[in-house]
């Protein structure tokens, strides 16, 4: 018996079916479904990453008593991150189980999904959708930590070099704010850089590099507008 | 029985020849009988299986084809998608015969392909001792190598076709072939030069 003629048997004896058309074209739409939705949530995070920069300021780096790495880690939305770095690599698996994906690389695929995912992540941040996220976050998961949390954390350890709250006086080379935690503190301002958009008068919210000189007082390097409502951390 | 002769198929497209199956069974046969020769001695190639073997393999792949044939992407040749579905079968059977680790050390020591490159001269390319020696270096070759060796030289393949049936972008195809004609020549022990893979 010749090996068609077998498997013609084999294939009428066990009544095998071909898989119906619409599995494959449907598996087919799924996978680049998902490919799209993953890359849209990356995007998403990605957005979110960019406003976390846009409100934290790494300019703060140069300024930090941490090592550069330890502050960078503090300062990056690790949570975004994570969900970036997972929505990218999931697109990337997704689109690589397509019909014809391997025509190209894993590289190229990952810069195209990359290149997409900032590309409407900017799209979506310059719109003011990454703001608008955020602040559902904020307001609808207890857990979650804001942005404006953290910039708060980060900007209140007056040992480390840094300091905010609001002006409630001015005088001289002196000028006297009450944190977020509502403490007073005496700044030393005389040799202190003042950015161009700090308005000097009381209410005005700003934030500060510099050094701890005692207890309630702090000598500023660099003064600058606080630039977003305080987070959560007002008593 | 199938009282089917593979003229009746002379003339008909790939595109056909599939659209006829699905009505008429016989048809499919006429895919087997088109392409069993060629897809048995490419099953021997890679997995250095009997006849019987190859056979077993050739017959679940074309099973798996009947099953999958809604599934045939017509951008590619029907050989290629083919080809793709017998070289994943004959993969599977490949990896479950053989240790994987221990069939991917090359043995540069192997002691009959040594007497044999020490004792025979090739006298030229295409005559039967060449054939021997490549029959005897393939299997030392690592399974990638060796098979776009097998597509490309044994099977006359496009670096499109290859890239079809294995699923790899040609870039990746033009860099394994370039490897595996260097291993295969590592192998060979200077016997061979660029000529033979003209």
């Amino acid at each position: 018996m010749n090996n068609a003629q077998k498997i013609i048997d084999k294939i009428k004896g066990e009544n095998i079916q071909p898989r119906p058309a619409w599995s494959f074209a449907s598996a087919e739409y799924i996978k680049w479904g998902a490919y799209m939705l993953f890359i849209l949530v990356g995007s998403i995070s990605f957005s979110i990453i960019i406003f976390a920069i846009s409100v934290n300021g790494f300019d703060l780096l140069q300024h930090f008593k941490h090592s550069k790495l330890e502050s960078f880690l503090v300062l990056l939305p690790i949570l975004w991150l994570g969900l970036l770095t997972f929505f990218l690599g999931a697109s990337i698996a997704s689109v690589m189980q397509t019909g014809r994906a391997y025509k190209y690389s894993f590289g190229k695929w990952v810069s195209l999904s990359t290149g997409i995912s900032m590309t409407i992540g900017s799209l979506f941040f310059i719109t003011g959708g990454a703001r608008w996220l955020e602040h559902k976050f904020e307001t609808n998961i207890e857990s979650y930590e804001s942005l404006q949390e953290k910039k708060t954390a980060i900007w209140s350890q007056p040992e480390l070099g840094t300091l905010s709250g609001e002006i409630v006086e001015v005088k001289d080379d002196t000028l006297y704010i009450k944190d977020f935690k509502s403490r007073f503190w005496t700044i030393d301002v005389s040799s202190a850089f003042i950015a161009p958009k700090v308005v000097m008068e009381t209410t005005e919210q700003i934030k500060l590099n510099g050094k701890k000189t005692g207890d309630a007082s702090f000598k500023a390097d660099q003064i600058k507008p606080w630039g977003g409502m305080p987070g959560k951390c007002v008593q | 029985m199938v009282n089917f002769k593979i003229e009746r198929c002379a003339g008909l497209t790939d595109q056909e020849v599939i659209r006829l199956s699905m009505t008429n069974m016989d048809f499919f046969a006429c895919l087997v009988l088109k392409h069993e020769n060629k897809l048995l001695r490419y099953i021997k190639k890679i997995s250095q299986s009997n006849h019987e073997e190859a056979e077993d393999i050739l017959q679940d792949a074309f099973i798996k084809i009947w099953r999958n044939l809604h599934g045939y992407d017509p951008r590619l040749t029907l050989e290629s998608w083919i080809f793709r579905i017998v070289h994943n079968e004959t993969i599977s059977f490949w990896r479950k015969k053989t240790s994987y680790s221990k069939d991917n050390i090359i043995r540069l020591d192997d002691e009959r392909l040594n007497t044999l490159l020490a004792t025979e001269d090739i006298e030229e390319i295409g005559g039967e001792k060449f054939f021997r020696i490549i029959e005897e270096i393939l299997p030392l070759l690592k399974l990638e190598y060796r098979e776009v060796l097998v597509l490309k030289y044994l099977e006359d393949k496009s670096y499109e076709e290859i890239s079809d049936i294995l699923k790899i972008p040609e870039g990746t195809v033009a860099t394994r072939i370039n490897r595996a004609k260097k291993s295969f020549k590592e192998l060979a022990g200077g016997k061979f030069d660029n000529t033979i893979f003209k």
